[in-house]
């Protein structure tokens, strides 16, 4: 028997040991309902860890318009599902020669020719949020980058 | 004489290529196969000075759009080497030297090979040619966003996929010729041993899955020059029926000269020799069944990530069952010889695919792959894996090919071998830093190929990059004997005239 070989088999099954623990942590700090201090309205999404995970990345999505469709949707409208308590950031670029009007909830905002546009909106109420936009022609990129309470404090900019 | 020799000509083209391939092309298995090797080394200290570089700008978290062209052509140039021409090389020249050294099996089609393998070189310097604007973004995933592909769509651009198309296709062409030559060559009967078994098998699956990339490729170039429709989800799923088996050309590979050499360093019969040929169908069959896996977060129906999770983990215990084998004959074994530097460079090897694989079971889990899609996690685990299984590995099979071809006339010295033992154990520990550094950092939200990042996790940056620049240092005392022993061999095989045994 060697020293050598004993170290590779005991690698071997402590160290899936150890990941099965850091796995079952995980699954258990994301899903399991004792630890889910969440308000109320949580209470109807047992079972989808959606909103419920401790986030600590930054969330984005790259939006496009093109030919009158946003990319992957219809009707010109994205759903952004945004869980309770969040901040919204929407960054948007336009780089037309024409003014863009966004419009995101029940408020809208106006993105003058090549500018961009941070719209912040702290602690939404969880729930489904529609953003339109709209211009002359529409052909421009928006990010959206979506932070727990601000708990970093950088906005994704970028592709 | 004869007619052919009276119309001869003073001077012809034809015997003039004879001399050229005569003298410039390697005309023997064992050469071809360091050919790729050792083309692979010198890509491997291309692709390898360029992530060294871009930690250096990784070192501010504050950078700005006017680094990103620089950090985005070196990771451009990174990845694309070490996938698209570093792996198959390597497959392939281990693939070579399997079959010529345990089974006397030979290339027979050498100026078709080497053809090929100039072609493959070519292409890959035209891929990279274009510069920032022919990045990373032209390959899925980013290369996939509408917004990516209608800002990089010039002929440039077209150009870069071509060049890629060219060095895919000569590799599968010479991945095929050297399994069909080498099954033509075989003398022996019976069983084949297990070191070619597990290369040549691997080198047959380039010829299995790198169409689908050449098909992707194709495909985006007809996008572009055409204006041909690309689907986003047919064109990532092509990409990644052949991205996820190019992990394991080597590793499966090495597996084989694992399996045939580490039982010889440590005196005694592999523990089981039956388990090591069944997991090859294991190994071959559900690594073209877990590429999904890539694609937790898209939305894909349920049972496709059932199944894209159950596979990859069925794969894993494929990879136990490996490791348990080879970890069994070292146990058994009354020593095992480290002293030879290729019996360390494969323990080390074994060693750090298990460290690497264990932390990859995170991954395919659909319920937690969200917290570590898309961060340093994952690009700790599959460097890990690069790091040892696939860069020892190969270097414990190089090591034995050049002492095979070179060693003869221009046998390592004892500063040599220190060096080259020094250099494996500074490369082992180093990385091994760098890696746990890189999951440690992915784990707490540290996102991948951004130039900008929370200022929280500049320490960890600060310890990749450090432990990088010394794992570099590894490489340098391993590559610096092998140059003198090629070298000293050139010399004294052409002018000193020094005649092998």
């Amino acid at each position: 028997m060697t020293k050598a070989g004993l170290a590779v088999l005991l690698i071997i099954f402590l160290g899936t040991a150890v990941m099965a623990a850091f796995i079952s942590y995980n699954l258990i700090a994301t899903s399991s309902p004792p630890f889910r201090a969440y308000p109320s309205p949580f209470s109807k999404y047992v079972g989808q860890p959606l909103g419920e995970v401790q986030v600590n990345q930054t969330a984005l999505a790259s939006l496009v318009v093109s030919q009158g469709k946003v990319n992957g949707t219809t009707n010109n409208g994205v759903i952004l599902y945004i869980p309770f308590n969040w901040t919204l950031n929407l960054t948007v670029y336009n780089k037309e020669s024409f003014n863009l009007t966004v419009i995101m909830g029940d408020a809208s905002y106006t993105v003058p020719t090549n500018s961009s546009m941070l719209i912040s909106i702290p602690h939404l109420s969880e729930g489904n949020y529609t953003l339109l936009i709209s211009g002359e022609d529409l052909t421009y990129q928006a990010n959206v980058s979506v932070i727990k309470d601000l708990l970093s404090p950088y906005v994704y900019i970028g592709e | 004489m004869s007619i052919k020799d009276s119309i001869r000509l003073p001077w012809s083209p034809a015997i003039k290529l004879q001399q050229l391939t005569g003298k410039y092309f390697s005309q023997t298995t064992l050469g071809t196969s360091i050919l790729f090797t050792a083309a692979g080394l010198v890509w491997l200290a291309v692709m390898g000075l360029a992530a060294l570089f871009f930690r250096l700008i990784l070192l501010n978290p504050y950078n700005t759009e006017a680094i990103a062209p620089i950090y985005y052509s070196l990771l451009t140039l990174h990845g694309y080497v070490a996938m698209y021409i570093l792996v198959p090389f390597l497959t392939i020249g281990i693939g070579m030297y399997a079959m010529y050294k345990e089974e006397g099996m030979e290339l027979t089609h050498f100026n078709l090979v080497n053809v090929l393998f100039w072609l493959a070189n070519l292409g890959m310097v035209i891929a990279l040619a274009g510069g920032p604007m022919t990045s990373w973004y032209i390959t899925p995933p980013l290369g996939l966003l509408q917004t990516t592909f209608n800002f990089y769509s010039g002929p440039a651009i077209a150009l870069t996929y071509i060049g890629l198309f060219i060095t895919e296709a000569c590799i599968t062409a010479v991945a095929g010729i050297t399994v069909f030559d080498g099954i033509r060559t075989r003398r022996n009967k019976g069983k084949l041993s297990i070191f070619p078994t597990y290369a040549l098998t691997f080198t047959a699956m380039i010829v299995f899955t790198t169409p689908f990339l050449m098909a992707t490729l194709m495909w985006y170039t007809l996008g572009i020059l055409a204006h041909v429709y690309v689907n986003p989800t047919v064109a990532f799923l092509l990409f990644w029926m052949w991205g996820h088996p190019v992990v394991y050309f080597v590793p499966f590979a090495v597996f084989g000269a694992l399996y045939a050499y580490i039982p010889k360093f440590a005196g005694r019969k592999l523990f089981s020799e039956k388990w090591a040929r069944w997991n090859l169908f294991l190994l071959f069959v559900f690594t073209m069944l877990v590429w999904a896996h890539h694609m937790l977060v898209w939305p894909l129906p349920v049972w496709i990530r059932g199944f894209v999770n159950a596979s990859t983990l069925l794969l894993a215990a494929g990879s136990g069952v490996t490791v348990l084998n080879l970890g069994l004959t070292i146990f058994l074994a009354k020593r095992y010889d480290f002293s030879d530097i290729r019996g360390l460079a494969y323990f080390l090897a074994l060693l750090g695919f298990i460290i690497a694989g264990i932390p990859a079971l995170i991954l395919p889990e659909n319920a937690l792959n969200p917290i570590v899609h898309n961060t340093y996690y994952v690009v700790g685990h599959f460097h890990l894996m690069i790091w040892t299984i696939i860069i020892l590995g190969s270097m414990g099979i190089i090591i034995d090919q050049f002492l095979n071809a070179f060693g003869r006339i221009a046998p390592l010295s004892n500063l040599s071998l220190k060096s080259i033992r020094a250099g494996l154990l500074l490369w082992f520990g180093s990385f091994l830093v760098v890696g746990f550094a890189m999951m440690a950092a992915g784990y707490q939200g540290l996102i991948r190929r951004e130039i900008a990042y929370p200022v929280e996790f500049l320490p960890y940056m600060q310890t990749m990059t450090i432990f990088a620049w010394l794992g570099g240092i590894g490489f340098v005392l391993m590559a610096v004997p092998a140059f003198s022993m090629v070298t000293r061999w050139l010399v004294m095989k052409y002018y000193s005239g020094e005649v092998e045994q």
